[in-house]
C-alpha cells in the first residue's frame, strides 16, 4: 500500500523483479494511438493509386493470396513510396524534436533554417555533375553539414537569439535554394524533370536503393538517441543547470546537434527538402502528450503520420495529376506557422 | 518638390551623376550583349538610324524582339520593386520590407496563376488584374497580421512574410503542377527572369507604373512626417489611414507591374531601399529617388550577369540576386542595421 501513494498520478508502475518502471500514461496512451493510426493510413496509403487495387486485394496480397501481377504492383511500384514517406517523416520528426529542444525554439527547425535546402543543394550538385545513374542519397549530410556550418558561425548562441537566428536561417535556405535553382539551370529541363520535382518534396520515384541503407542508417542511431533522451530533457532548464545536475553540456549540445542534423539529411535524402513537418511534429507531439517536451519517438511517430497523411491528401486530391507532397506541407505548414505567430505575442524580438 | 532636389548636398550629387553615368554605361552594355553576334558598333549603328543596318533583318530582330524589352523592362522593374520596398520600409518602419520578404510576390504571382489556369487569361493587361488582385490580398494580409502582432519586430514579420510566402507559393505550385503546359511556360518566369519581356507588354504596365509612381511621390512628404509616429504626425494634420491607403494602393500597383512582365524577383527592392537609406536617410522623396535608380541599377547589371555566368544556358535573374541577397540579408540583420529606422523617432 505505501508503494502506491509514492506512485504519481498518471503514471503506471511496471515492476519487473527489482527494476520498477514508471511509464507516463498520457504519452503511451498517445504513442498507440498514433502507431494504430500510422497502420491504418499505411493500409490506405497502398490502397490508392491508378490500376484497380483496393483495400481487400491489398490485404490479400500482403499476407500472401495475391497475384503475380499484384504483387508487382504493391511491392514495386506502391510500397516504396509509402514507406519513403514514413521513414522521412520519421527522420524529419526526430530532427526537429532535437533542434527546437535544443535551441529551445519551436521555429528553429532544419526545414525553416536551412539544414534541409543545403541537403537538397548537395544531392542535386552531386546528381547533375558526379554520379552515373545512382541517386546520390549520401551526399546529403555534406550540404546539411555545411548548412549547419555557416549558421552556427554566423550566430553563435542560438538558444539566446530568438528571431533573429531564424532569420538567418532563413536568409542561409534562400542562398541555398537559389544556388541549386542555379545549378539546374546550367541543364536542359528535359533532363532535370525528376530532380525538378524531388525538389519540391516528392515521393513517386523513392526507391529502395536510398530507402534501405537510410532505415539501416536511423537504426544504428537509435541506441543513441536513447542515450541522448535524458540529458536532453534536463537541456531544457537551461545550461547552468543541466550542468549542475551533471549533464556534460558543450559535449551534449553538440552531439545533439550532428545528431539532428544527420538525422535532418537523411530524411531530406528520399524525398526532398519536405518543409514544416519538423516544425509541426513535436508541436503536434507536446499537445498531444500535455508536455512542453514530447519523448523523441513521439514526434518521429507525428512526423510519419503528418507527412503520410499529407501525402495521401494530395494523391487524392489530385487525381489523376502527380503533384509533390512538399507543396501540400508548405500549404497546411503556412497555415501552421501564421498560426503560431499571431498566437505568440510575448516573444517580440 | 523641385525645391528639395535643387538642395540636395554635394556627396548626394555625386551619388547621383555616378549612378547615372554607371546606368548609361549598363544600358549600352544590355543593349550590346546576349545571344546573336551584334556587338557595339552594329546596335549603335542601328540605333542611331543608319540606313545599312536599319536593312538588316536579323539585327532588328535581335534588338526589337530580344535586347530592347528586357533592357526596357529592367528599368521598369528594377525602378517598381524598389520605390515599392522604400513606401513598405516607411509605411510599416521596417527596413526589412520588401514586397518579396513580406510574400506580396508570392501572393501577385497566386492570381496570375489563378487567372491563367481557371479564367484563360493571356492578355497583358488580364496578367496585370489578376497579379494586382494577388498583390492586394498579400499585402492586406500583410497589414492585418501586422495589426495582429501589435508592434510586430521586423524580423517577425519576415517570418509572417514567409508564411505567406509558403501558403501562396503551394497553391501556384500546385495549380502549375497540375497544368503541363502552363507548367513549361511558366517555369522561368515563375523564378523571376526578364528573358521572356515584350516590347507590347513594357508599354502597356509603363502607365500604370507612372500612376502608381506619382501617388507615392504625393504621399512622400506625408509619410516623412509619420516617420516621427502616428501621434505626432496626425497633430500636424495628416489623415494617416488615408496616407496607409495610398501606400497600399501604390506598393500593390508597382508589385503587379513588376511580376507581370518579370515574375517574382525578391531581394532587390530590399537592397535597393536599404541603400538609398545610406544615402538619404531622413527624406522620402529624395530616398525614392536613389532607390529607383539603385534598383534600376541592380536590376540591370543582374540580368547581364545572367545572359554572361552560363552561356549557352540563361541563368533566372531572380536566382542570382537571391544568391547575393542572402548574404546582404545576413550581413545587414547581423550588423544590427535594421534597428536604425525604429530609432529615428
Amino acid at each position: 500500500m505505501t508503494m502506491h501513494t509514492t506512485t504519481p498520478t498518471g503514471v503506471w508502475r511496471l515492476q519487473l523483479g527489482s527494476a520498477t518502471l514508471l511509464l507516463h500514461r498520457r504519452t503511451w496512451l498517445m504513442t498507440l494511438l498514433m502507431l494504430c493510426l500510422l497502420l491504418l493510413m499505411f493500409v490506405l496509403s497502398v490502397s490508392l493509386g491508378s490500376g484497380n487495387m483496393g483495400v481487400r486485394e491489398v490485404i490479400a496480397t500482403l499476407t500472401g493470396n495475391g497475384s503475380k501481377l499484384q504483387e508487382i504492383m504493391l511491392y514495386k511500384i506502391r510500397l516504396p513510396r509509402v514507406a519513403g514517406v514514413i521513414v522521412a517523416g520519421l527522420a524529419m520528426g526526430m530532427a526537429g524534436c532535437l533542434i527546437q529542444t535544443l535551441v529551445r525554439n519551436r521555429l528553429a527547425t532544419p526545414d525553416m533554417v536551412g539544414v534541409n535546402e543545403g541537403a537538397s543543394l548537395a544531392v542535386i550538385v552531386f546528381a547533375i555533375y558526379l554520379t552515373l545513374g545512382a541517386w546520390p542519397w549520401w551526399a546529403s549530410p555534406l550540404g546539411a553539414g555545411l548548412a549547419a556550418a555557416a549558421l552556427f558561425v554566423l550566430c553563435r548562441r542560438p538558444g539566446e537569439q530568438g528571431y533573429l537566428f531564424i532569420v538567418i536561417g532563413i536568409a542561409i535556405s534562400e542562398l541555398f535554394n537559389a544556388l541549386g535553382e542555379f545549378a539546374m539551370s546550367t541543364q536542359p529541363l528535359s533532363h532535370l524533370t525528376s530532380i525538378y520535382f524531388w525538389t519540391m518534396g516528392h515521393f513517386a520515384h523513392a526507391s529502395y536503393q536510398a530507402i534501405n541503407p537510410i532505415v539501416l542508417i536511423l537504426l544504428l542511431l537509435c541506441p543513441l538517441m536513447a542515450m541522448i533522451n535524458r540529458p536532453l530533457a534536463l537541456l531544457r532548464f537551461g545550461d547552468a543547470t543541466a550542468r549542475s545536475l551533471g549533464v556534460n553540456v558543450t559535449p551534449v549540445q553538440l552531439g545533439i546537434l550532428g545528431l539532428a542534423i544527420l538525422i535532418a539529411s537523411l530524411g531530406t535524402a528520399i524525398g526532398g527538402p519536405v518543409v514544416f513537418i519538423a516544425m509541426a511534429a513535436p508541436i503536434l507531439a507536446s499537445w498531444l502528450a500535455r508536455d512542453n517536451l514530447a519523448p523523441i519517438w513521439l514526434a518521429a511517430l507525428c512526423g510519419a503520420v503528418l507527412l503520410l497523411g499529407s501525402d495521401i491528401l494530395v494523391r487524392v486530391l489530385a487525381q489523376p495529376n502527380e503533384i509533390p507532397t512538399g507543396i501540400m506541407t508548405r500549404i497546411l505548414g503556412g497555415f501552421l506557422l501564421l498560426f503560431l505567430l499571431i498566437k505568440d505575442r510575448q516573444w517580440s524580438d | 518638390m523641385a525645391k528639395s532636389a535643387i538642395n540636395l548636398p554635394s556627396y548626394q550629387w555625386a551619388v547621383l551623376a555616378g549612378g547615372t553615368a554607371l546606368l548609361l554605361g549598363l544600358l549600352m552594355l544590355s543593349m550590346t550583349t546576349g545571344a546573336g553576334v551584334y556587338g557595339a558598333t552594329e546596335v549603335l549603328g542601328y540605333l542611331q538610324g543608319d540606313p545599312a543596318r536599319l536593312a538588316d533583318d536579323k539585327l532588328a530582330m535581335v534588338i526589337n524582339t530580344l535586347r530592347l524589352p528586357r533592357t526596357l523592362a529592367a528599368l521598369v522593374v528594377g525602378a517598381s520593386l524598389a520605390v515599392a520596398a522604400t513606401l513598405l520600409q516607411s509605411a510599416t518602419r521596417n527596413p526589412l520590407a520588401e514586397p518579396g520578404l513580406l510574400g506580396v510576390n508570392a501572393g501577385a504571382v497566386m492570381g496570375l496563376v489563378l487567372g491563367l489556369i481557371f479564367f484563360g487569361v493571356e492578355s497583358t493587361h488580364g496578367y496585370l488584374v489578376w497579379s494586382s488582385a494577388g498583390a492586394l490580398l498579400g499585402n492586406l494580409v500583410v497589414l492585418g497580421i501586422g495589426l495582429m502582432l501589435g508592434q510586430a519586430s521586423p524580423l517577425k514579420l519576415i517570418l509572417a512574410g514567409v508564411a505567406l510566402s509558403a501558403v501562396f507559393g503551394g497553391i501556384s505550385n500546385y495549380l502549375l503542377l497540375a497544368n503541363q503546359t502552363a507548367l513549361e511556360q511558366f517555369r522561368f518566369w515563375n523564378l523571376g527572369s526578364l528573358s521572356a519581356s515584350e516590347l507590347d507588354a513594357v508599354g502597356v504596365v509603363t502607365p500604370v507604373v507612372l500612376i502608381a509612381l506619382a501617388l507615392a511621390v504625393m504621399l512622400c512628404r506625408q509619410l516623412t512626417l509619420m516617420q516621427m509616429g502616428d501621434a505626432q504626425a496626425k497633430a500636424l494634420g495628416i489623415h494617416t489611414t488615408r496616407v496607409r491607403i495610398g501606400v497600399l494602393v501604390a506598393s500593390t500597383l508597382f508589385t503587379a507591374c513588376a511580376i507581370s512582365i518579370a515574375g517574382p524577383i525578391g531581394f532587390i527592392g530590399f537592397l535597393a531601399a536599404y541603400c538609398a537609406r545610406l544615402v538619404e536617410p531622413v527624406a522620402l522623396t529624395t530616398q525614392m529617388l536613389f532607390s529607383a535608380l539603385f534598383g534600376v541599377l541592380f536590376l540591370l547589371a543582374a540580368d547581364i550577369l545572367a545572359r554572361w555566368a552560363i552561356q549557352p544556358y540563361e541563368m533566372p535573374v531572380g536566382t542570382l540576386l537571391a544568391v547575393i541577397g542572402a548574404p546582404a540579408l545576413v550581413a545587414i540583420v547581423l550588423r544590427g542595421g535594421f534597428r536604425s529606422l525604429l530609432s529615428v523617432k
